[in-house]
């Protein structure tokens, strides 16, 4: 039995426990609203989780208990025995199937449709009593396996896994990292004494014993993704044919590790995402193939994780959301002044999609309520402390982005010195560290932003006292630039004044004062016992990078700052101005024309000895050099033929807008020039339509 | 409101009881990191014994301007460590019962007081460390 499933039974089986206890209480004191909420809670909770494991018969009794659970809160008076029995032996046999479960890894055989049947009847039958006449009735007993049913069933145990309460796993983690702590500290006195620690033998055994322990810990944390996706394959099957839809699932990245509790806070996010999306984002086939589109939908999930956050994306390649229906609803509601709908971005208006007021069918008119409880699906991602985007790609498709942080605990970090004190880089997104006085680098400032050119690429350049509004110290020429990954894709250099050495550092998780300035994704206490705040790379690239003018950024300004960020260029194709967005471009290249050859109407360039599909952006010259921006998404990649490359600068669509050679998001503005938007996510995906199965053997 | 032991501390000209079992202990300020770009309501990052604190200035929350303090109260919420730094600290002391806050309160202060007690005579604020913490980051007073 996998773990989750195996969590799935101890959480079940704690839940049936409390719930009957809930339901007495509730029965005694029926003005007691939250009795029956939290009833009502549980038994959805085990119907969602029940059908995330397929395992449909305790759906199917959860379903029947959640209808008449429903029906029994919409009225305000003393519920009739017949369905508080009804219920009570509804807990019973979700209760029994579990421990089964529990035994064999798997539901029993069994018909549950006499109980089923016994629920629903109350449902049409007298529901609750008027006062007074309480009792005056009796209704045939529930069919049920009384005689089976003692008063405590054993649950087979042979698991053997206990559940422990989340507060002591945390506190034998802290008391490892307090070890980690203790451990330096004795090494920085032993040197400090002259004592080599390496060659004391205890003191090697001690460390080494540490490891493995910390390790251990570690893992009765952590869970890989891949236990969380496994059964959503099968969901998707069930959901698709239930709904007469014909769609595909794509996986990737299960290998990403998380932590337990987030895992198990994550599945009914991921499943009500991926209902909605088979439900009303893929069309049916016909009007999938009226769109130009293939029959089947495809559904991707991926997670990645970026140091410290866990990003998962759910995507479908359905029609994209009814901006219209959530404008006008999100007016409807107050969420937005009528006059100030026409500035409102196509994004801005995507997001609507998490307002509560386009939580039920009936709000989105025509749209058969696209967006059903994606509020309650973005409260539970921010109760873990992430973040909820959605991506609209309109008739293309939705994205949404789970951006969660990790709570663990141990990474290897670069520390840097700024404005005397020290921050962490963790290493997962260094990818290499440059001498700033190295002939390698070339420093150079376009519109105010800060690039920097090394071998034939251009990369944002960002100030480390600039980003943290501290003064610059020291000389110049010590100074060190960091090239990090963001996002997974694009690539920053981080100018700081000093680097000091790789360390292990214990990560404890941030206050939500200092998580929200979007700057920091944990402190650290490291052996020199001043505090180190790690910097989140991601959230600064995203958020600031052109701020890094030295002046001082009021905290307020770096957390409202949310328009992306876009690479201007020149294409061949007129003297238009192309925006391509920068977390998908991967580099830039200088080409040399025999590098690309002509395969029909398109160019394939030949890059680091990959085959690299170009798009159209007008005519190739015959001879010498192209410059070409990579894009991609980890998976495809596609080169831009351009002129040359302008200016980073954040921009937000004005207006849509539609081109025949690239796909756009619209237009933006920029010192009076109009820039072209690029819709890379469709970019690429028209490219791999167009190069279809064989490119992605080749980029693989 | 029931009665039990609160740790007496002022800031500004106000004296404040805070609920000593929301309290670890009161230590000096010691190895302060600052924290940039966060509001000024947050000093900085404290350590004591491989803990580190979040500092916050109650002073400024409370509206009163900021204060040299030397001392903090540490606190837990919601499993972060926060130390609240306070001008002075008096004593540890029972309070038999407080009543409601005062009319009048600035608005800065009207967030954080949870009732008022008359003890021998010197008016003192029923102040919770959680709500110090939610003002920390929309505080009232900050601008002033």
């Amino acid at each position: 039995m996998d773990d989750l499933l195996r969590e799935f039974v101890g959480e079940t089986l704690d839940m049936m426990e409390s719930v009957a206890g809930d339901l007495v209480v509730w029965e005694a004191d029926p003005t007691d609203r939250s009795g029956l909420d939290r009833i009502f809670r549980t038994v959805h909770t085990v119907k969602g989780s029940s059908s995330f494991f397929d395992l449909p018969r305790i759906t199917a009794v959860a379903h029947a208990a959640e209808e008449l659970l429903d029906a029994l809160r919409a009225r305000r008076s003393v519920p009739a025995a017949p369905a508080v029995a009804a219920i009570l032996a509804a807990f019973e046999r979700i209760r029994q199937l579990t421990v089964a479960i529990a035994a064999d890894g798997a539901e029993p055989d069994g018909d549950d449709a006499a109980l089923i049947g016994q629920i629903l009847s109350n449902l049409r039958g007298g529901l609750a009593l008027a006062a007074g006449e309480r009792g005056a009735e009796e209704q045939p007993a529930i069919p049920g396996d009384h005689d089976q049913v003692g008063p405590i069933t054993v649950v087979p145990q042979n698991w053997r896994s206990v559940r422990l309460p989340v507060a002591l796993l945390d506190q034998l983690m802290n008391g490892v990292s307090d070890l980690v702590l203790g451990r330096n500290e004795v090494a920085a006195q032993l040197r400090a004494a002259g004592i080599d620690p390496a060659e004391l033998s205890a003191f090697e055994r001690l460390s080494t014993t540490l490891a493995q322990v910390r390790a251990a810990v570690g893992q009765m944390r952590m869970v890989p993704l891949r236990q969380l996706f496994a059964p959503l394959p099968r969901l998707v099957r069930q959901l698709s044919s239930e709904l007469g839809k014909d769609v595909r699932l794509e996986i990737e990245g299960g290998e990403v590790e998380i932590d337990r509790e987030v895992a198990e806070s994550l599945r009914d996010p991921i499943v009500h995402v991926l209902r909605n999306a088979i439900d009303h984002g893929i069309e049916s086939s016909e009007r999938r193939i009226a769109a130009g589109k293939p029959a089947q939908g495809t559904l991707r999930v991926s997670a990645r994780q970026a140091h410290n956050r866990i990003l998962i994306a759910l995507e479908d390649d359905g029609g994209g959301l009814p901006l219209e229906s959530l404008l006008s609803r999100a007016i409807a509601d107050g969420h937005v002044a009528e006059d100030e709908a026409p500035k409102l971005t196509p994004d801005r208006i995507a997001e609507f999609v998490f307002l509560p007021g386009v939580s039920t069918a009936a709000a989105v008119t025509g749209v058969s309520g696209r967006g059903v409880g994606m509020d309650v699906v973005k409260a539970n991602i921010e109760k873990l402390g992430g973040q909820t985007h959605v991506r609209n790609r309109p008739g293309a498709g939705v994205t949404v982005e789970f951006d969660v942080p990790m709570t663990l605990t141990i990474i290897s970090a670069l520390a840097v010195d700024a404005g005397g004190q020290s921050f962490a880089i963790p290493r997962s997104v260094v990818l290499e560290v440059l001498l700033a006085s190295s002939d390698a680098v070339q420093r150079q400032s376009a519109g105010g932003a800060g690039l920097l050119r090394v071998r034939g690429r251009m990369l944002p350049l960002l100030v480390l006292e600039g980003l943290l509004g501290l003064s610059k110290t020291g000389e110049e020429a010590d100074r060190a630039i960091i090239l990090c990954r963001v996002g997974g894709k694009a690539t920053v250099a981080i100018d700081v004044p000093d680097v000091r050495d790789h360390e292990e550092l214990v990560i404890k998780p941030l206050p939500p004062l200092l998580l929200t300035l979007g700057i920091y994704s944990g402190m650290s206490l490291p052996d020199s016992g001043q505090p180190m705040l790690v910097l989140d790379v991601d959230a600064i690239a995203a958020g600031s990078i052109l701020s890094d003018q030295g002046e001082e950024i009021p905290a307020a300004s770096m957390a409202e700052r949310d328009s992306e960020l876009w690479l201007t260029c020149t294409v061949h194709h007129d003297d238009r101005c192309l925006a391509v967005p920068m977390t998908w471009i991967e580099r830039l290249h200088d080409l040399p024309v025999a590098a690309l050859s002509r395969i029909g109407e398109r160019h394939v360039a030949m890059i680091d000895g990959q085959l690299v599909p170009m798009a159209v952006t007008g005519a190739i010259p015959e001879q010498g050099t192209i410059r070409v921006v990579r894009i991609g998404d980890g998976v495809r990649r596609l080169a831009i033929p351009i002129v040359d490359v302008g200016q980073m600068l954040p921009l937000d669509v004005e207006i849509p807008a539609e081109d025949a050679l690239l796909p756009l998001i619209g237009l933006a503005q920029h010192d009076g020039a109009i820039i072209q938007l690029l819709d890379a996510p469709a970019l690429l995906a028209e490219t791999e339509r167009a190069w279809p199965r064989r490119e992605k053997g080749v980029t693989a | 409101m029931s009665s039990g032991l609160y740790l007496v501390a002022g800031v500004g000209g106000t004296t404040i009881a805070l609920p000593a079992e929301t309290v670890e202990a009161v230590v000096r300020i010691t190895a302060l990191v600052p924290v940039p770009c966060a509001p000024p309501t947050i000093i900085g990052l404290a350590t004591i014994r491989s803990r580190v604190f979040t500092l916050l200035d109650t002073a400024l929350i409370a509206g009163e301007g900021t204060a040299q303090s030397q001392l903090m109260a540490i606190s837990s919420i919601e499993g972060h460590g926060y130390g609240l730094a306070l001008e002075r600290v008096e004593d540890v002391i029972a309070i038999d019962r407080f009543g409601p806050a005062p009319a009048g309160l600035t608005s800065a202060w009207a967030q954080l007081v949870d009732g008022m007690a008359d003890h021998q005579g010197r008016a003192i604020l029923l102040v919770r460390p959680e709500a110090i913490v939610a003002c920390a980051g929309t505080p009232l007073g900050a601008a002033a």
